[in-house]
């Protein structure tokens, strides 16, 4: 009887049931161990009376795991909700609907998977009490700092919007430094030391965050190739860092360039304004005499050049601590 | 020439299933049509290898399935999707994805970036580490076509794959039928007409466990053209004319 | 799949022409959602030289932890009433333990992906006997270490190895020929107690059914049956229309 009921407890605790949690079987597992264990022990001080009682305990022991399962089955039908971290507040959680092709283009879904996904948020009834959906759904409704945080609990939905939003100018800035092939891996573990160390992002310039993390993973990458591959050190780390690391320093000329971009076409005013100012590093003087016009004119030009240069650096690009200019 | 089946055949006591199969294939999409009891889903278990043929020969992928070993060679380049499957509801799709992709034999360093491709391939790459539990039947479907791709087969075997899929997903399941096809030959069991006519180069249309029909779905369509037979497209018809000509053939007999 | 613009559709910053982000997103994917091997399945690729085998005996039902805890408990219980009794409880209890945790052996909860197992690689066969012989040695480990713990009459010690090996059989033939663990269990487990009857009926003791070394040889023959059972089942396969 003690066998029977023992395999009982067995029973329970394997995996025909598998729509329980692991813990709560184990514990209905252990539980009836110890009703078996109580069971036996009391038979045997009640002396031996083995063939009746072996008869009861296995009927006990049959119609208890009938029981149980009768249960077990009833519960598996009537399942919990799923426990979700709580919904960070802010913006409506009604996803925007892209108007471009979703993620998995030609793939087996299109939009019918988020639309599966999303039940309830269609024409934002998300705020309905009681809604039953995981805000995960929502990401494309999320901004960036929640979707670090996101991902710094695991949420690995998040991860892949995090790529989708970021992965694109990522690889340009890479680009700039490295060939093809080589901005792919360092793209790749940009985004796996991503995944490993968002639990150390504090809110403020995700932008920034990331292209830290690419521009460590790139010059990481530089480093191994050896001096041969490297490019020539920035001339002039605008925002003022000292590029004494020859690989950062193959970074700054990277952010330079983006930023010397946003000035205009080659040729135009403020570029060669720029140029001949900082570059070429004439006066003010000299630069007016070059380019033909006014003192005052070449200042102005050249406080706007800065202006937008600066703005072109912040547009995704580190906040430093103690902002910088 | 991947698949050439000569005089195949199954018995199940005194049914037979299968009733003397000839077929050869190369690359390609095949669609194997029939009514429910043709012999569909046991022609495909055969070619699966999961069920030994009562006579007959069979060479798939070059070798002869009746041995252990080329068995196994076989079995590593195939990727098959029965009719109904079974699923851990405890598993996730990843470990379900990568599960299967192990027991295939596939080395373990391409593992990882298979099985992201697969999940990916078929629209789950939101709901990779989703408990399977979770998951709706249209869903787990994909989950089985995940697993059958992802060790990129040489034969792919589908059995009724596009059951509980929306008509969206089956126009994105067409092409990706049409990407296999190009290096693979896929045979795709269905009884829905319309899955066949859009991606399949080749249609083969079983009947009482004998191939009644055997072309391109422009063929087919054209045995229905001024029958009479009965359909609502021109595929459906020259579905029904073949069958009503088959039969009739074996009642004279 | 690659070459369009999948993961940034048309989005207007879709990154260099030359650079295949969904080639990248799958890098990471593939690293983000696999599951890494513990020791232990490691070290069981290595020596079953079959890394798919390994997976395939870590995800065991009855070799997961809260089994594995299970049948460590109720065989405790059991030595405890041993001490507390003469009976020597372990030893008629370890068969039936063993003869659960075996039904269980073949596929997680008896395969619901049998017909896809059939057609894998790694032949579902194979991985049965691994399961198989992986639970009935666990089980054998703890029973003895149970029994060596409770000092009962040494010859009982290990006089129930033989009997559990011909249980466990017995389990593992049913429930593979009626595709059901539970039926396994069930026939193990009543198996198993009428041989303890017989043996009362026979001998008046409840204990003959592990020390009479005289059924020793009919058990291990018994046990070559139901292997001979299993194995014929598990080889054509069950090809239903």
């Amino acid at each position: 009887m003690f066998a029977l009921a023992a395999t009982c407890a067995v029973l329970l605790a394997g995996p025909s049931r598998p729509r329980l949690p692991g813990a709560l079987r184990l514990l209905l597992g252990l539980g009836a161990v110890l009703l078996a264990a109580a069971v036996g022990t009391s038979m045997v001080g009640l002396g031996y009376h083995y063939f009746t009682d072996i008869v009861a305990g296995a009927v006990v022991g049959i119609g208890m795991v009938l029981l149980t399962a009768l249960v077990i089955d009833w519960a598996a039908a009537h399942p919990p909700p799923a426990r979700r971290p709580p919904r960070i507040p802010g913006d409506a959680p009604v996803p925007s609907r892209r108007d471009h092709q979703s993620m998995t283009g030609h793939l087996i879904t299109g939009e019918a998977s988020r639309r599966a996904a999303v039940p309830a948020a269609q024409g934002g009834d998300a705020r309905l009490p009681g809604n039953r959906m995981p805000p995960e759904r929502n990401r494309e409704a999320m901004d960036d700092d929640e979707l670090i945080a996101a991902v710094a609990r695991g949420d690995d939905v998040a991860l892949r919007e995090l790529f989708r939003r970021h992965a694109p100018w990522l690889a340009g800035r890479l680009r700039g430094v490295l060939p093809a092939a080589e901005v792919e891996d360092v793209l790749q573990e940009t985004f796996l030391a991503v995944w490993r160390g968002a639990g150390g992002y504090r809110p403020g310039s995700a932008g920034g965050w990331l292209w830290g993390i690419a521009r460590r993973q790139a010059a990481l990458w530089l480093r191994r190739r050896g001096p041969a591959e490297l490019l020539l050190p920035a001339l002039i780390a605008v925002d003022g860092r000292d590029p004494g690391d020859p690989a950062e320093a193959a970074l700054s000329r990277a952010e330079l360039a983006h930023a010397v971009s946003a000035l205009g076409p080659e040729g135009g005013a403020a570029r060669e304004t720029w140029r001949l100012m900082y570059v070429e590093d004439k006066t003010v003087a000299e630069v007016a005499e070059l380019m033909g016009v006014s003192a005052g004119t070449v200042k102005s030009r050249a406080h706007r050049a800065r202006r937008l240069m600066r703005a072109a650096l912040r547009h995704r690009a580190p906040a430093r601590q103690g902002g910088g200019r | 020439m991947n698949v050439e089946l000569t005089e195949l055949t199954r018995k199940f006591g005194r049914t037979r299933a299968v009733a003397g199969v000839n077929l050869e294939a190369g690359p390609g999409v095949f669609g194997l049509l029939g009514p429910n009891g043709a012999g569909k889903t046991s022609l495909l278990r055969m070619m699966a290898t999961v069920l030994p043929p009562t006579s007959g020969t069979a060479r798939l992928l070059g070798r002869d399935p009746g041995a252990y070993g080329p068995r196994r060679e076989i079995r590593r380049r195939l990727g098959y999707l029965p009719q109904t499957l079974g699923y851990y509801p405890g598993f996730t799709v990843a470990e379900f994805v990568e599960y299967f992709a192990l027991l295939k034999d596939m080395p373990p360093q391409q593992v990882p970036r298979a099985v992201a491709a697969a999940i990916e391939h078929v629209g789950l790459g939101d709901r990779a580490r989703a408990k399977l539990r979770t998951l709706s039947g249209g869903m787990l479907r994909r989950v089985g076509i995940a697993q059958a791709i992802v060790n990129e087969p040489e034969l792919l075997l589908l059995d009724e794959p596009t059951a509980g899929l929306d008509p969206e997903q089956r126009v994105a399941f067409r092409a990706l039928l049409r990407d296999f096809g190009q290096q693979a030959t896929v045979i795709v069991s269905t009884h829905l007409v319309e899955d066949v006519g859009a991606a399949c180069t080749e249609v083969a249309l079983m009947d009482a466990g004998k191939i009644v029909f055997y072309g391109t779905p422009d063929e087919l369509t054209a045995r229905g053209e001024g029958t009479g037979a009965a359909g609502d497209a021109p595929l459906e018809r020259g579905y029904s004319a073949v069958l009503t000509a088959a039969r009739s053939v074996t009642a004279a007999r | 799949m690659s070459g369009d613009d999948l993961l940034t559709g048309g989005h207007r910053d879709a990154g260099p022409r030359d650079v295949d982000l969904d080639r990248v997103w799958l890098g990471v994917a593939g690293q983000v959602w696999r599951r890494r091997p513990g020791p232990v399945e490691r070290a069981a690729g290595r020596l079953l030289r079959s890394p798919g085998l390994a997976r395939a005996l870590v995800t065991t039902p009855s070799l997961l932890l809260g089994w594995v805890i299970a049948t460590a408990i109720v065989l405790i219980a059991g030595v405890g009433v041993t001490l507390g009794t003469d009976q020597p409880w372990v030893a008629l209890l370890a068969p039936a333990v063993a003869a659960a945790g075996i039904a269980y052996a073949y596929g997680p909860g008896i395969d619901p992906a049998w017909e896809l197992s059939q057609s894998m690689a790694v032949s579902d066969r194979m991985v049965l006997l691994v399961r198989a012989l992986a639970v009935f040695g666990l089980n054998a480990v703890l029973g003895v270490a149970a029994s060596a713990a409770s000092g009962a009459a040494a010859a009982v010690t290990f006089g129930w190895l033989v009997p559990m090996t011909a249980v466990c059989a017995l389990a593992l033939a049913a429930a593979t020929v009626s595709r059901s663990a539970n039926v396994g269990v069930v026939a193990g487990s009543a198996g198993w107690v009428i041989a303890i009857l017989a043996g009362k009926a026979a001998d008046g003791r409840f204990t003959t059914v592990v020390t009479d070394s005289s059924l020793f040889l009919p058990y291990l023959a018994f046990a070559a049956c139901c292997c001979a059972v299993a194995l014929a089942a598990t080889r054509i396969p069950r090809g239903t229309r």
